[in-house]
């Protein structure tokens, strides 16, 4: 089976679906080769569908604002003939809802239900009502209780050195710390610069409002056949590295991500170095691109693989050189003696020994190839960030724009800026989508209206602000601290956004609780009328 | 999805009753439709309904669930498939007939309350393509109704305007244009002779459907002629 | 999915346009620059066993000033109205309008003649075209006809053409003296399809009289349509008597069948119109004021 980069995936192909199922019976029985392209009405109409999640939240202070207790109860529609997966981590939701908090006290509960709607899909995040919902209650706490939501959410935001932290419902944070990427956040945003622009504002007629969000994911989670991931790595006759990776590029740059990986290991140039993916004749099992896990996972593979191959090359460096396998150093492709610098073996050299002149090899192995299988040991890699968002509501017609965007990070040690910004601003745009925009909705009758993208509204260009980015590089506890930054982005922007939107439209009392937040849905809310929703 | 459709015509309620439990009679009044087989109550039939460039074509079989005498009230059910693709129609079509005192001749007020639902492509996308397609289709349907119980309106068509405009209280709209297709389609359906002693009774009713097209200038004109001349036939 | 088979032809006249459609009759659909056609036709919501393809007809496109109109060929690309001095000089309403209109990429290829003929109750150009009384021009087998802008729009995608017609031109009246336009729509992404819109021309006298106004609304009903109880309102009176809020509020009182759908209820839809029309008073009037 060969799968290359499939520009996008977000869940809806972590497992093989019914017609993938189809087809792959069909192709066994079939002489021919078989195709099947799916037009998007189909996707839209029948592919599944995420985020419809209903449920009250609950949260008890102390005098100081200090939270004392956190309580979700929730119904989740996981359609008709949902895959098992996501369903299954449903619970999930009320595991982590008392987020990056100091929460003493914790309850969940909740039920999943059937409905003739498209099967439940694990969408970046699948888990992210729980960081919607407890941030716009924090938002709303703080309203009542006279606070700034900045300024409650600092009195409650877990610090470094309470790590390890046990949330209530028992999961173990580690290597993070929240207040760190929240404090950037507010940094980067000049809190009191806005609370005043918004004053001015408001004297004129306008509304403006300012949304913080703030929340703690697992990714990397190594649990079955997720905690181990394979890599073979060769030197060829050439001196050029070949890595090969299960991958699962998802648009997610994992070609790029395991050659840097790969050349940092063995001191290769990275023009020295490619790799091959997605093909199981010749690249090993492994499960792809989901949960965040493909920065913790490869990077641990490529060490493990990495690791021998570089004693290989070392110790035919060292024959050819002369010296002591310890006395070798390797770096931009070349094997240099460390006390002697002036002496040295570029990569093909030395793979030309080994091809082409084994017989000089002097009883060192010829074997410039290695495989190996990571098995991670860190049960999960809490990453963590604060989400920051700006926007003007046009109570007229309900309109919100978006004016400023801020992320502010921690996946640990960032593998390669570009792609790990990329990750983030995507999801990021995703969850912009969902506070404002996409809805799946069904008539009266049933039937699916948003069929195309004329009615299924994505976020655009013209819809998303620029992303200001902070970075915390906290490290993890895999191989090079890297941690999963994959679904982050769609995790805390939506509760940025309706906060947002929500502090924009508190002097007319009133706030949105219902995603998305169109401008109907505000119109009506400012009114005073009962919406007429789609469902 | 519920509709709503009324008008008012100078027949006698017992003659609006035989029209409209009469398969043969009422099936044609459906906008495009093709008459295709009668079994008792039951007929199949087909339906094209056409908005802008769109076209959807229904096959199908309709009944009468309900003929009460005594209250005036039928209610015809009819279930249809696309001919080409996935979709459904199902309407469940209540005509509630009243005595109409006010008028002379007496007539009948009738009420015409349609649940609709429709599924497949027409019925996917946001924008309110379905309600005007719906709309239309009912709409046209009570007007064909109403045509048919006035049976010899056809005949009227050609005749050219005369002074004597309808006394009764008028409202031509753009609807009149539209009567005139909608007149001549029953007709061309070669089904049971004209209410002759409908039409020597009545002067026009009027259609006060929910959804109007819009009055233009000649449509107006023809309204008149289309009265004028009716009334002539009749008296 | 794609479109359902069919025989294509393009024509190089109008001429031998209205041939083909005499022949083929209900079987046959012009194709101008397919922006709204082609979707229809992908997703098969429509199906025509032959296309008439009049983009290669070199008589429709063109832009002239005739006197006191500006006379626009129906193959004309929305891109092109948009960037013509003479329709930003004498028919700014179609000026202001053009960016509203989906993408650059669809107004390079969209026509004014296939906006209009297409009649999408949401259309910009058709609204502009009842706010100014602009005269349609058409070509059937049975010859050549003028339409008033008021009479061509019939229903949701529905006009007085006939099936063997073709749109060949839309002449727009030019406004001089102190006028104002303003175009403002609503619409919840950059170039989706407007939620409402308001199409403004007003004209002053020197004692600040409103002595004309147009006022084409988009969205609010099955066709485009004219906010004649504000234009009513306004003409022969102050400039000032009327609030535009108070305006808007009156253009949204003459409309029967605002739609209702994904997008919002008909009262939202109302809202937003009357709103529409406000800002775009207010922002004509200014204009005409400083004329």
């Amino acid at each position: 089976m060969i799968v290359r980069d499939t520009g996008g995936a977000f869940g809806q192909k972590v497992v093989p679906m019914r017609e993938d199922m189809c087809i792959l019976l069909a192709a066994r029985k079939v002489p021919s080769a078989l195709k099947w392209i799916e037009d998007r009405r189909e996707n839209l109409m029948s592919a599944g569908q995420s985020r419809h999640v209903d449920g009250k939240v609950r949260m008890a202070f102390d005098d100081d604002g200090k939270i004392l207790a956190a309580d979700i109860d929730f119904i989740q529609d996981v359609g008709a003939y949902p895959t098992p997966y996501p369903v299954l981590t449903t619970a999930a939701i009320g595991m982590f809802f008392p987020g990056p908090y100091r929460v003493p006290k914790a309850s969940f509960n909740y039920k999943t239900v059937f409905s003739n709607t498209p099967g439940l899909h694990a969408y970046r995040g699948p888990w992210q009502y729980e960081t919607l919902t407890r941030e716009m209650l924090l938002d709303s706490a703080a309203r009542k209780i006279g606070m700034d939501p900045v300024e409650l959410r600092r009195i409650n935001i877990l610090r470094g050195d309470e790590m390890p932290f046990f949330n209530p419902n028992g999961m173990p944070y580690d290597n993070c710390a929240p207040a760190d990427t929240f404090e950037q956040a507010v940094k980067i945003l000049d809190h009191e610069g806005f609370r005043k622009e918004q004053a001015e504002a408001l004297a004129q007629g306008r509304y403006l409002g300012l949304g913080f969000s703030a929340y703690i994911e697992p990714t990397g989670a190594a649990t079955g056949h997720l905690s181990t991931e394979g890599a073979t790595m060769r030197m060829e006759s050439t001196g050029k590295i070949n890595v090969y990776v299960n991958g699962g590029s998802a648009g997610n740059s994992i070609e790029t991500t395991v050659v840097q990986l790969t050349a940092d290991t063995l001191g290769a140039n990275i023009d020295d170095v490619s790799t091959i993916q997605g093909d199981t004749a010749v690249t090993p099992y492994g499960a792809g691109t989901q949960g965040s896990r493909s920065a913790p996972m490869t990077a641990g593979a490529v060490h493990e693989a990495g690791t021998i191959l570089r004693k290989q090359i070392s110790a035919i460096a060292a024959q050819i050189l002369g010296v002591d396998e310890t006395d070798v150093e390797l770096a931009d492709s070349r094997a240099v003696v460390r006390t002697d610098r002036d002496k040295s073996v570029s990569f093909a050299d030395i793979a030309y020994r080994s091809y082409y002149e084994p017989a000089q090899l002097g009883g060192i192995s010829p074997t410039l190839e290695a495989t190996a299988r990571f098995n991670s040991q860190a049960m999960i890699h809490w990453a963590n960030a604060t989400h920051v968002c700006t926007c003007e509501v046009d109570v007229e017609t309900g309109h919100v724009t978006l004016t400023r965007y801020i992320v502010s990070e921690d996946v640990g040690p960032m593998i390669n800026p570009n792609v790990v910004e990329g990750q983030v601003a995507g999801g990021t745009a995703q969850g912009i989508g969902g506070a404002l925009l996409e809805h799946l909705a069904y008539d009266d009758a049933g039937n699916p209206v948003a069929s195309t993208f004329v009615d299924y509204l994505l976020p655009t260009a013209t819809e998303v602000p620029p992303i200001e980015f902070g970075h915390v590089e906290i490290p993890g506890p895999g191989v090079g601290g890297y941690k999963g930054a994959g679904e982050g982005g769609a995790i805390g922007s939506p509760p940025a956004v309706i906060n947002a939107v929500n502090d924009a439209l508190a002097p007319l009392g009133v706030s949105v609780t219902q995603l998305p937040a169109t401008p109907a849905t505000i119109v009506a809310l400012i009114e005073g009328k009962d919406h007429e929703t789609w469902s | 999805m519920e509709l709503n459709n009324e008008f008012r015509v100078a027949v006698p309620a017992a003659k609006v009753w035989e029209v409209f439990t009469d398969v043969e009679r009422v099936a044609p009044c459906l906008p495009g439709a093709t008459l295709l087989s009668v079994d008792g109550d039951e007929f199949n039939g087909a339906v094209k309904v056409k908005v802008g460039p769109i076209t959807v074509s229904y096959k199908g079989v309709a009944s009468y669930l309900e003929k009460d005498a005594a209250a005036q009230r039928i209610v015809l059910k009819a279930e249809g498939k696309e001919t080409r693709g996935n979709g459904t129609a199902a309407a469940t079509v209540t005509a509630q007939l009243k005595d109409d005192e006010r008028s002379t001749p007496p007539g009948t007020h009738v009420d015409i309350l349609t649940d609709l639902a429709i599924s497949g492509k027409a019925a996917q996308f946001g924008r309110g393509v379905l309600a005007d397609v719906s709309g239309n289709l009912i709409a046209q349907f009570a007007r064909s109704l109403e045509a048919e119980l006035l049976g010899g309106a056809a005949a009227a068509a050609t005749t050219a305007p005369t002074a004597e405009a309808a006394a009764v209280a008028a409202q031509p709209t753009g609807d009149s244009v539209d009567l005139l297709k909608v007149v001549a389609v029953p007709m061309a359906k070669r089904f049971a002779p004209v209410l002759i002693a409908a039409a020597a009774a009545g002067v026009v009713g009027f259609l006060l459907g929910r959804r109007k097209r819009k009055a233009t200038g000649p449509a107006g004109v023809l309204a008149e002629d289309l009265q004028a001349a009716l009334i002539r036939l009749l008296s | 999915m794609k479109a359902a088979p069919f025989a294509y032809h393009r024509p190089d006249t109008v001429a031998d346009a209205v041939a083909l459609l005499g022949e083929y009759g209900d079987d046959a659909k012009v194709l101008a620059g397919g922006q709204s056609l082609v979707p229809m036709l992908a997703m098969r919501l429509t199906h025509f066993e032959n296309l008439v393809d009049i983009s290669r007809v070199a008589e429709l496109r063109n832009i002239e000033r005739r006197d006191d109109q500006v006379w626009i060929g129906a193959g004309t690309p929305h891109a092109l109205v948009g960037m013509d001095d003479e329709v930003a000089e004498s028919v700014p309403l179609l000026t202001l309008s053009t960016p509203h209109i989906g993408h650059f990429q669809i107004r390079t290829r969209g026509t004014l003649g296939g906006a209009i003929a297409h009649a999408d109750p949401a259309a910009e150009y058709a609204a502009v075209a009842l706010a100014l009384d602009a005269t349609i021009e058409a070509a059937s087998p049975r010859g050549r006809r003028t339409i008033p802008a008021a009479e061509f729009f019939t229903g949701l995608w529905e006009t007085s053409l006939a099936a063997d017609e073709i749109l060949t031109a839309v002449s727009f009246p030019v406004w001089s003296g102190r006028c104002g336009f303003s175009v403002q729509e609503f619409a919840r992404r950059h170039g989706d399809f407007a939620i409402a819109g308001a199409t403004v021309a007003v004209e002053l006298d020197d004692q600040d009289t409103v002595t004309r106004c147009g006022i084409g609304l988009l969205g609010l009903g099955s066709t485009p349509e004219r906010g004649t109880p504000a234009e009513q309102a306004v003409v022969g009176r102050p400039v000032t008597d009327v609030t535009p809020e108070e305006l808007g509020r009156l253009a949204m009182s003459g409309l029967d069948d605002v739609p209702a759908d994904l997008q919002g209820t008909a009262s939202y839809r109302t809202r937003v119109g009357a709103t529409m029309v406000a800002r775009a008073w207010s922002e004509a009037i200014t204009e005409a004021r400083d004329a």
